[in-house]
């Protein structure tokens, strides 16, 4: 049985292999499509993984080219990419000036929190998801309200409980610090005349569920180009710190280099995987039917199902999910199609154009990804969860059921044995992938690149 | 379709486990074997009136990404369906209670062809393709076609 596989092998090393350095390689040649013969079956000693299972696998890694992002001309611009990091780790951003991106998304606690639920200036409901592969998710948020990365991150930047700002509040501080204005400027060409203070109240923002909020008001106030004008700056952030976050790539677990040993019959790399490991993907691929929703490069199929927990006592009351979120996802201006996306045209924003609005979308939530899933606990959308046993509990009982919306119906109860149990948490600590450069886990020493000399 | 395999019961000391060939991944409870669905890419509609015959680009349908239908919809014993004829399609997992999180739209062609966007199968298993034929809304015939999607397939 062959096998067409996207091989990215000669490509990658070392520019994509987490050390991506400052001077970024052009965006990838295409795929060079090469025939791999399958074995019909490979037995590790442990497991006999079959030709149907290994074809599967094959699909999960290795990571593919980082998906365009259209809408982003400054996706991969290195120097935006820097100026990103460095507003990544910046509190000036918040309105406290304590709080920054990487308050709750911290590089050291796999960029999540370890909290059940976000807190940033005040405390959320909804858990603070890691940020290994972001780039390859299809919608982002837990209910996929926003269409790129760059839209996601605007969010919480004005988020009352999260960072708190406004955006031309914002436009202030860029205009105001010197280092982050020079940066800026030499990146998206110039602010506006932010000290006008006649044209640009200190703070403005669209509020559409409270418009007597003064943020809303003052908004209104201001002339339609100066409202573009700003939304211009605002989105300028936001695409440097998705040009930013798509270097944060998860390679090289002990998974990636089994499934290899795997197609290619290395039998010395097999001990990759310990026996409990290798009985653990036996049972994620089979009888645990967990590929359902998590297969892929993330073990994720980036979709959105109801798995029944939409309602948690003090996490903000039911969740609609998904279905409440198709509305702001086709009305944000910051989307897609939208006059501050770079690439309108429709055929580049299908997902926008065939969004359904359907019942088993209530209480649906997106699949996580699993890459790192050992370091991102608690789990689930509302950090229900404590630890994997906590999860695993769930899938072995299935209790309960969904206040609203209806359960994903091909879930049942898996009735794991004890030793099943823990081949599964085996199976799950194997990806997590190789360190990134230490360089992208922390702020670099200014906005810009320094210069080389 | 031995999905019930006790995997930790079969292991023994020094011995690999689970040597039979794998079923496919698919939910339990969806009933059927998919080695025995008819996916014919072509069928009469109950109705008896129209030959109803679909192609998918690209071609196999890719699991979890956009795809598009070219459909060609023949009269048995007359005219294809008129310009003002509603044209629908739609898409089901029986056995999950739920279709696609996609909302297709059909444009027609003339001559009883259609192009269908927005289609996207994002869970691997057995699909249910519908396509709906009427004059009005209230005499719709659904045209039944069966879709097997496995990982890598």
């Amino acid at each position: 049985m062959t096998l067409s596989l996207s091989c990215f092998a000669v490509w990658l090393a070392p520019s994509l292999l987490g050390q991506v350095p400052a001077d970024h390689p052009k965006p990838p040649p295409p795929a060079l499509n090469m025939e791999l013969e399958l074995p019909e079956k490979v037995d590790t000693g442990t497991v006999v993984f079959h030709e149907r299972e290994i074809r599967h696998l094959a699909t999960f890694t290795p990571l593919p080219e980082l998906p365009r992002s259209r809408s982003n001309r400054w996706a991969d611009d290195p120097k935006a990419a820097h100026f990103g990091q460095f507003l990544f780790f910046d509190p000036r951003l918040s309105s406290t000036g304590e709080i920054s991106c990487a308050s709750c998304h911290d590089p050291a606690k796999s960029w999540g929190d370890g909290k059940a639920l976000g807190e940033g200036i005040g405390s959320l409901t909804r858990h603070t998801p890691g940020l290994w592969n972001v780039a390859y998710q299809r919608w982002f948020f837990w209910d996929g309200r926003a269409d790129s990365l760059w839209a996601q991150a605007l969010g919480p930047l004005e988020h009352p409980l999260e960072m708190g700002q406004s955006r031309v509040g914002l436009a202030h501080v860029l205009f105001q610090q010197a280092d982050l204005r020079q940066a800026y400027e030499s990146l998206f060409g110039s602010l506006p005349a932010m000290d006008e203070e006649n044209r640009f109240p200190p703070h403005a923002r669209p509020v559409s569920d409270a418009p007597d909020h003064p943020h809303h008001v003052a908004w209104l106030a201001m002339a339609a180009e100066d409202q573009k004008a700003v939304n211009r700056v605002f989105s300028n952030l936001g695409k440097a710190m998705e040009a930013f976050q798509r270097r944060i790539q998860s390679r090289n677990a002990p998974f990636d280099g089994f499934v290899a040993a795997l197609i290619q019959g290395r039998k010395e790399d097999f001990q990759l995987l310990s026996p409990s490991a290798q009985r653990g993907l036996k049972l994620f691929l089979g009888r645990g039917q967990c590929t359902l929703c998590h297969f892929g490069p993330n073990l994720s199929d980036g979709e959105f199902h109801n798995i029944g927990w939409t309602y948690r006592p003090g996490a903000g009351g039911v969740d609609w999910g998904r279905e409440k979120a198709l509305t702001l996802v086709e009305q944000d201006p910051f989307n897609g199609l939208g006059e501050y996306s770079d690439h309108r045209r429709r055929r580049a924003n299908q997902k926008l154009l065939y969004l359904r609005w359907d019942e088993h979308l209530v209480g649906a939530f997106k699949t996580p990804s699993l890459r790192h899933v050992t370091e991102t606990a608690p789990y689930m959308h509302d950090g229900r969860f404590a630890d994997l046993d906590a999860v695993l509990d769930f899938y072995s009982e299935l209790p309960g059921a969904p206040p609203i919306g209806h359960r994903e119906e091909s879930l049942q109860p898996l009735r794991l044995l004890d030793q099943e149990r823990a081949d599964l948490k085996a199976f799950l600590e194997s990806l997590r992938g190789q360190a990134l450069d230490p360089a992208l886990e922390k702020p670099p020493s200014g906005p810009l690149p320094e210069a080389k000399s | 379709m031995g999905l019930l395999l006790s995997i930790a019961g079969t292991v023994a000391c020094g011995e690999a486990q689970d040597s039979q060939e794998p079923a496919p991944v698919v939910s339990p409870n969806q009933g059927g074997d998919p080695a025995l669905l008819d996916q014919s890419t072509t069928q009469t509609s109950p109705d008896r009136r129209f030959s109803i015959q679909y192609a998918p680009l690209p071609d196999p349908i890719p699991l979890n990404d956009y795809f598009e239908l070219s459909l060609e919809i023949k009269g048995l014993e007359g005219d294809p369906p008129g310009e003002d004829w509603i044209v629908q399609v739609d898409a089901d997992m029986p056995g999950h209670n739920h279709g696609m999180n996609t909302q297709p739209q059909v444009f027609p062609l003339g001559q009883g062809r259609y192009r269908v966007e927005g289609m996207l199968f994002h869970m691997p298993g057995h699909w249910q393709l519908f396509i709906d034929v009427g004059e009005r809304e209230d005499s719709l015939s659904r045209t039944v076609f069966h879709v097997f999607l496995e990982h890598g397939g």
